[in-house]
């Protein structure tokens, strides 16, 4: 088994144009476009309140986007909402469950609103509980199960009916580390499976493990997307300096200004983020110039750039604000 | 549609409390009840009530009353012991329920003609046992308004024969038998045709007095509040489920929003069904209720009061944004028809202006068609009204309330 990512293979299982929603005064989503390839995990990144939710429920068809088109497998969601919903696998950021059933009385209600009957879904009961890692706790009320496990058949029940295309909306909110690597190694398995996945997060080191490529999403609009070198390369070739001290913004930018192969991708009064290129003389040689500047300059990290330096470049403000 | 239903008994089922609860209501408060009144199988379970009587007139007419009530019959229902003076002191004590006091010259004044006055002392500690002497005197004071209107002139005369030293003459006792005869046959035509009719009615209802039970009444009075409890809980489940997010789920999926809120109505009728069942065989059981019972017509009346009452649940949920509110109007309409519409209190029992109101409340006719069927022997034709009018305040209610919560519903995918 491997973390790394899987290509999907260029075929569109979902296409997204233009889409945009409005609630009164609220632009909620602002003209996206995407298009997540079958047998990929597409990442949509960005912070609470960015519009990831508010996209996924104009996907599965809970919200009429005020502008834009949805295409699943080729054809417009508008004109057979129904029959979209029955392909796609929606598993939503809530824990959806009845508490008081069981895990197979849950997959079994979930199983026959999508007209799964008899031997049929007895079967696929049986596959998805083994899925999740839940088959031995099937016939207990669910009541007793852990945040974990819970988590797991939320997302089992998003399989039962064996879609091609599943929509995770943050399926990994408040669990513990361990939880949370059981559901992303089934989410692996499914893709490995050959289905194709869109998957919401506001975990960087979540979307950077797991997904194929990625948009990053913010007020929204879509910031950028690709791959995870791709929109890591949006950075530039190099080390990431992060400086903090007593310097102001100008001041900094004046002094960024003269030395060579040093980019300033995020200045303000007392921190900055800056790119010292590959190509140059070096990370040393940059610091040397910075601190005969005479800046104040009180702490430095060197690092290699990551989607949260990307996130800060583009929006001028961490992910985890 | 079945698996939405089965979902829902399986996890009332696994949750038992609420329901358990809303059974044990009905079948607590008429056994409560029921004791209180002594149970209602047997008059003589009643404690007879006790009256203090001081008659300050010692004359005819009164002598003729307290004649009367020392009769046996009298006897099972009031206790009454005549006292001096100081029948107040005793019910100051506390001794009885109420001092009736015959003032002085009582007799004199009535057959006179002039106005005469009755006074009635109530233990204020109690509330049912004086209201009853209170109402009993009442009715005395009218009785005896009349015999003085109809036989006062012959009453006197009775009066002085018997004030005589000397045994009457045989021509005056007859002369004045003869007048009191030909004064109440002029009234043959007013008394006897109403007692007649009472007796005809007491032969088609001959097994009401049979059947009857206190304990049996209050299960239906208190049932029927029960299963409007049933139906706001079983539509007011939309709200949890929407609150938990599942009803977002099932409408990402190809569950159709009808499906998922007529699902939700059809469930409350079939479990406040059940649940009437249910109370009707331990209500058999305990023997508060007698077979035979039409059963059909029962399951019919039944069934129309729980689609009316999930239907007036379902317009009530609709109308409110919070299950807070939900709860808060649900309970208030429930209390408002329950009491107004005799799950509370009997309803021949209520002030007028009440019992005006009570046949806009599904209430009173679910409870009326249940007492006629079970204590009057009563068959689908002679219910085919209460049926009729809840089944049509079901349509209504249902249709209004499903569009409105449907309208409310895909409020949820915002």
């Amino acid at each position: 088994m491997t973390d790394e990512p899987h290509a999907g293979t260029g075929v569109p299982v979902l296409e997204v144009k233009g889409l945009r929603k409005v609630f009164g005064d609220l632009v909620a989503v602002d003209g996206i476009s995407f298009a997540v390839r079958e047998g990929e995990i597409f990442g949509f990144l960005g912070p609470n309140g960015a519009g990831k939710t508010t996209s996924i429920s104009m996907i599965c068809g809970l919200l009429t986007p005020t502008e834009g088109e949805i295409l699943v497998e080729g054809r417009p969601a508008r004109d057979d909402p129904r029959e979209v919903k029955r392909r796609l696998g929606v598993v939503p950021q809530e824990v959806a469950l009845y508490e008081e059933l069981s895990a197979r009385e849950n997959l079994e209600f979930w199983g026959g609103i999508y007209g799964l009957r008899g031997a049929g879904l007895r079967a696929r009961i049986a596959t998805v509980l083994d899925q999740v890692g839940l088959g031995e706790r099937a016939r207990e009320p669910i009541k007793n199960f852990s945040g974990g496990m819970k988590r797991r058949l939320n997302l089992a029940m998003g399989l039962i009916h064996d879609p091609r295309l599943i929509l995770l909306d943050e399926p990994t909110v408040g669990i513990d580390p361990q939880a949370r690597h059981n559901i992303l190694e089934v989410v692996r398995d499914v893709v490995r499976a050959g289905r194709t996945v869109l998957y919401t997060t506001h975990y960087l080191e979540e979307a950077e493990a797991l997904c194929d490529r990625l948009a990053i999403i913010d007020h929204g609009r879509i910031l950028a997307q690709g791959t995870v070198a791709e929109l890591k390369a949006q950075l530039g070739e190099g080390s990431l300096l992060t400086l903090q001290g007593g310097f102001t913004a100008i001041a900094l930018g004046e002094v960024v200004a003269r030395i060579d192969g040093l980019t300033a991708l995020e200045v303000g009064d007392g921190r900055a983020l800056l790119l010292v290129a590959r190509a140059s003389a070096g990370v040393g040689h940059a610091l040397e110039a910075l601190y005969r500047a005479d800046l104040r300059i009180e702490g430095v990290t060197i690092k290699e750039p990551s989607l949260e330096d990307l996130f800060l470049k583009l929006t001028g403000r961490e992910l985890r604000d | 549609m079945l698996g939405f239903i089965r979902k829902d008994l399986i996890r009332r089922w696994r949750s038992p409390a609420a329901t358990l609860a809303m059974i044990a209501f009905p079948l607590f408060m008429s056994g409560m009840i029921g004791m209180v009144s002594g149970g209602g199988k047997d008059d003589e379970q009643f404690p007879p009530i006790k009256v203090l009587l001081e008659d300050r007139d010692g004359g005819l007419l009164t002598e003729f009353l307290k004649g009367a009530i020392g009769r046996e019959e009298v006897k099972k229902r009031l206790l009454i012991t005549e006292v001096g003076v100081e029948g107040r002191a005793r019910m100051e004590n506390g001794d009885a329920s109420a001092l009736v006091i015959f003032p002085e010259r009582f007799t004199d004044d009535l057959l006179a003609g002039r106005p005469a006055q009755l006074e009635v002392v109530r233990n204020p500690a109690e509330g049912i046992s004086p209201e009853i002497v209170d109402q009993g005197v009442q009715a005395l004071a009218a009785y005896l308004d009349q015999l003085q209107r109809l036989l006062g002139a012959q009453l006197d005369s009775l009066r002085t024969l018997i004030d005589a030293d000397e045994m009457p003459a045989s021509a005056t006792v007859g002369t004045l038998a003869v007048a009191v005869n030909d004064r109440l046959r002029g009234l043959d035509r007013y008394l006897f045709p109403p007692l007649v009719r009472i007796e005809r009615v007491k032969q088609a209802k001959a097994p009401v007095a049979d059947r009857f039970n206190v304990y049996g009444y209050i299960l239906i009075m208190t049932t029927v509040m029960a299963l409007l409890f049933v139906a706001a809980r079983s539509v007011g489940d939309l709200f949890e489920e929407r609150k938990s997010g599942m009803l977002r789920r099932q409408l990402a999926s190809p569950a159709d929003l009808r499906l998922i809120v007529g699902a939700k109505i059809v469930f409350g009728v079939v479990f406040g069904l059940l649940l009437l069942g249910l109370l009707a065989v331990i209500g058999l059981a305990l023997r508060w209720l007698r077979p035979p019972i039409d059963l059909p017509a029962s399951l019919l009346l039944g069934a129309c009061f729980s689609l009316a009452a999930c239907g007036v649940m379902s317009l009530i949920f609709a109308l409110v944004r919070t299950e807070k509110q939900a709860g808060i109007l649900g309970w208030l309409v429930i209390m408002g028809m329950s009491s107004l519409g005799g799950s509370m209190i009997n309803i021949e029992n209520m002030p007028q202006a009440m019992q005006r109101l009570s046949p806009f409340t599904l209430n009173y006719w679910v409870i009326d068609g249940f007492k006629q069927l079970v204590f009057g022997g009563a068959h689908l034709g002679d219910v085919a009204k209460n049926v009729a009018i809840l089944a049509a305040a079901g349509v209504v209610a249902t249709l209004a309330g499903y569009l409105l919560l449907m309208r409310r519903s895909r409020e949820v995918k915002a």
